[in-house]
């Protein structure tokens, strides 16, 4: 086609033409691909759609689980309540303390000479709460007997420790020996307890 | 010689085809403009599908998520609770037997010929941070006979709960007293790592 056999008019309309074709391009590729933003984030509508369809998958999964996950706090809640009998609360620990194992001592035949809290400085960073809660227990007793009283005092509370045992011969009797004892227990015991 | 003259203006020429240029372009031009609008018509209509898609995706995000959320917070908290459980079953046993069987073990084990006079077990705790901390079984006293000492560590070595509490015990120390009388002393030490402190 000569352009110049042409008249204006049709040159106009040969023009027109071509600009229409290139202005269906650009919007066959504007709408195909999807690009115009929405989101605050530049997201356009398709991503944020495939963005949001992975979260909900993720949260249907979740969401699945519910009853287990619901059982399991329930059940480790209910083990940790049921251990939190056996730590000494904050307020009266060693009255609690001191009950405890002055009950074991009498039941095994042990006569208690004394029974300190161990008091910690608390180190940095660390309050005193964190610290396990410590007492020494000292008396003159058999080895057969604190045999015995440790095993009253372990047997009776599945959080206490026996962080040392020091027995040492007494020049006067070879039936008693001196005897210190040091028993700990964690002093805090944090239950969480979710949306129970 | 014959002469061609054309008398005709620009505007007054005809186009020589079977279709006129006009019909043609203005042909292009329908057909341009009615695929435009067909791909315009399926552009919003997917548009219209998406967007109904996305509200409703936006929809159902704001249903779920406060109960994933409390699912995932339910689980983070079993989770911990479930550690701590760990650790203070770490805290108590810490990975041995309890202490009243490590002296009733070792009582059994010592040989009548010996006479302790000071016996240490407990965990013996680091000075420096950083430094681990031991289980400790130490024993002293005194014994009849030069390898009576010799022959109670054997023993309490093959003891499983007294090894399993400080390791191999070994003699530290061992001097004449008088006679045939022997002092020594006798000790093991596990590393604490791994038990909680």
């Amino acid at each position: 086609m000569n352009w110049s056999a042409l008249t204006k008019k049709q040159q106009q309309m040969v023009v027109v033409t071509v600009i229409l074709a290139v202005a269906q391009v650009f919007i066959l590729i504007h709408f195909l691909s999807g690009r115009e933003s929405s989101g605050s984030d530049g997201q356009s509508p398709k991503e944020e759609l495939a963005a949001l369809e992975e979260k909900l998958d993720d949260a249907r999964m979740v969401i699945v689980r519910a009853e287990i996950v619901k059982n399991t706090l329930k059940e480790t809640v209910e083990k940790l309540d049921a251990l939190k009998v056996h730590t000494p609360t904050v307020s009266d620990r060693y009255a609690w303390a001191y009950e405890y194992i002055s009950l074991r001592a009498v039941k095994a035949g042990v006569e208690l000479d004394s029974l300190e809290e161990n008091i910690f400085a608390a180190n940095e960073g660390q309050t005193s709460g964190n610290q396990n809660y410590e007492i020494s227990v000292r008396s003159q007793c058999g080895y057969n007997q604190l045999v015995e009283f440790l095993w009253r005092i372990e047997q009776g509370n599945p959080l206490v420790r026996v962080k040392s045992v020091d027995i040492n011969m007494l020049l006067e009797s070879a039936e008693k020996h001196q005897v210190k004892v040091v028993l700990q227990w964690p002093s805090l015991l944090q239950i969480e307890r979710g949306d129970l | 010689m014959s002469l061609q003259v054309d008398l005709l203006k620009k505007t007054e020429r005809r186009y020589q085809g079977i279709v006129s240029m006009k019909v043609m372009v203005l042909g292009s031009i329908g057909v341009l403009v009615g695929t435009t609008i067909v791909v315009l018509s399926l552009a919003a209509i997917s548009k219209a599908t998406q967007n109904a898609n996305l509200k409703r995706a936006r929809r159902e995000w704001d249903r779920i998520r406060p109960i994933a959320a409390v699912v995932r917070s339910n689980g983070a908290a079993a989770e911990s609770n479930r550690k701590t459980l760990e650790r203070l079953d770490l805290w108590a046993k810490g990975g041995s037997v309890p202490m009243y069987k490590i002296l009733r073990e070792t009582q059994s084990e010592i040989p009548s010929m010996i006479q302790l006079q000071s016996l240490r077990a407990g965990i013996l705790e680091a000075v420096d941070e950083g430094q681990p901390s031991f289980y400790i079984l130490r024993l002293s006293g005194r014994a009849l006979g030069e390898l009576v000492a010799v022959e109670g560590k054997r023993k309490l070595n093959s003891n499983r709960d007294i090894t399993g509490f400080c390791g191999d015990v070994r003699l530290i120390s061992s001097g004449r007293e008088t006679g045939d009388v022997w002092a020594f002393a006798l000790e093991g030490r596990r590393s604490q790592e791994g038990a909680a402190k």
